[in-house]
């Protein structure tokens, strides 16, 4: 196990900033996932700490020692890769010793290490199979076996199960979460799926444009995100986004008006102009809304499209006069995604009115896109999640 | 009357003759300019770049090879 640390690591293609000024501190035995959209420098980041790219500025320290310019070989580190790259003329037993065997280690040593290995990811009696012969899923347990058995310091893992099907995923999903328990080694985990990191990781690092957003333990990134774009990223389906400007006492949209408590939004001033971001389980139908605490006056709205998902219903909302269709190009402060139950009732193309829950509506600055409040209602001995952005401190 | 034609006939054949010489030359030096050197360049260039890429390719092979 080791302690990981990046001190404003730069990395630069000519004229492309892959990674810009990235600081980490990764502690013994955390799972921290990097998570951002295509191009955001996650992978840039990953071959940065496992010394396949130099960077251009900063260092990378491993435990106490300044990896920077070290080979790959001498980091202590190993890596699964997300096209597994296997050796196909090799059985499970060269591979997953392949490492080991070009180190010289001596054959019962490989041997003690290899049973362990396969112990560990479940491939007792397959240790003879060739690759071809095996499923996505024991191919990708043969890699992660060939990094267990070099024991490192590090795991890195760059989106290993991108190319498995979506149940094979969710297994195996569960399988890293038990070999991270079992291990207890420091694991970099690089992935676009959400889920993944949701469900993984003691810490997520979003990444956009190359730039680290937030690193915070999965739910504070979903309920407290710094700013608009780590909210939109995180949770699936995204975060309704409307524009808002700051009233006396109230939030405008151009729908409706949000009260808030003044308290809560310090240093904003009336004429502001702010994004105001709630998820779509906190949008309430009022007849199902007596439990929300703290709920907006009623918003009038109009069905437009159901997406029945079996444990739930996304019902697409649309606000104002309602004759903007979700199909055409509709002003974001037109429309409004609802989470339901699913044994509502709820039909298109029906008038329908719904409320926000204020303890679980966030705002963020409209020209930098920083977080200012997350839940708007002073809720203070109520054991409310809603806390005070912290970002700027 | 009979010696003009002879000459006429003699210069005629020496002017296509010299023409289609003297075109060829120049039409070859064009040639080796606009698309022959070039296209010695290009392919030399494009052997330096597969051999460098093979390279590249290969040390990254070698380092992933490290991680395995």
């Amino acid at each position: 196990m080791a302690r990981l640390k990046l001190e404003h690591v730069t990395k630069r293609y000519e004229d492309v900033t892959a990674v810009d000024d990235m600081n980490l501190d990764i502690e013994d035995g955390e799972f921290v996932c990097l998570v951002g959209p295509s191009g955001c420098g996650k992978s840039t980041t990953m071959e940065t700490i496992a010394g396949l790219t130099i960077p251009t500025e900063g260092k990378v320290f491993i435990g106490d020692r300044d990896v920077t310019n070290l080979p790959p070989k001498d980091r202590g580190i190993a890596m699964v890769f997300q096209n597994i790259a296997l050796f196909p003329h090799m059985d499970v037993y060269d591979n997953i010793s392949f490492g080991l065997r070009l180190r010289d280690y001596p054959k019962e040593e490989i041997d003690r290490r290899v049973e362990r290995a396969a112990d560990i990811v479940q491939l007792e009696g397959m240790l003879e199979r060739m690759p071809d012969e095996m499923s996505g899923g024991q191919r990708q347990r043969v890699a992660i076996a060939r990094a267990i058995v070099r024991e490192p310091d590090v795991f890195l893992m760059d989106e290993p199960l991108a190319n498995l099907d979506a149940k094979l995923r969710v297994h195996m999903r569960t399988e890293l979460q038990r070999l991270h328990k079992e291990l207890d080694t420091t694991i970099i985990y690089v992935t676009h799926d959400q889920a993944e990191a949701m469900t993984m990781s003691d810490r997520i690092a979003v990444l956009d444009t190359g730039e680290l957003q937030q690193i915070d333990p999965p739910l504070v990134c979903y309920n407290e995100p710094t700013n608009l774009f780590v909210a939109g990223f995180i949770g699936s389906p995204s975060m309704n986004f409307l524009n808002g400007s700051v009233g006396a006492d109230a939030i405008e949209t151009p729908n409706f008006s949000i009260e808030f408590d003044p308290a809560r939004v310090d240093g904003l001033a009336p004429g502001d102009d702010v994004t105001v971001g709630v998820r779509p389980e906190d949008v309430y139908p009022v007849p199902e809304a007596d439990d929300v605490a703290h709920p907006t006056a009623a918003i009038q709205a109009r069905s437009d499209v159901l997406e029945p998902m079996g444990d739930e219903i996304f019902a697409y909302l649309l606000l104002g006069d309602g004759e903007t269709s979700m199909s055409q190009e509709a002003a974001t402060d037109d429309q409004l995604l609802m989470s339901i139950e699913p044994d509502s009732d709820l039909q298109e193309e029906e008038d329908i009115s719904v409320v926000l829950d204020r303890r679980k509506i966030h705002l963020f600055d409209d020209a930098t896109g920083d977080a200012i409040a997350h839940g708007i209602v002073d809720v203070t001995g109520e054991g409310s999640t809603g806390t005070r952005a912290e970002s700027d401190d | 009357m009979v010696v003009d034609t002879v000459a006429l006939v003699y210069w005629s054949g020496m002017v296509v003759l010299f023409f289609f010489w003297v075109y060829g030359i120049v039409s070859f030096a064009f040639d080796l300019r606009n698309r022959i050197v070039p296209g010695v360049l290009q392919y030399r260039r494009g052997r330096r770049k597969r051999k460098a890429e093979r390279e590249r390719e290969q040390e990254r092979e070698e380092k992933e090879q490290q991680l395995y």
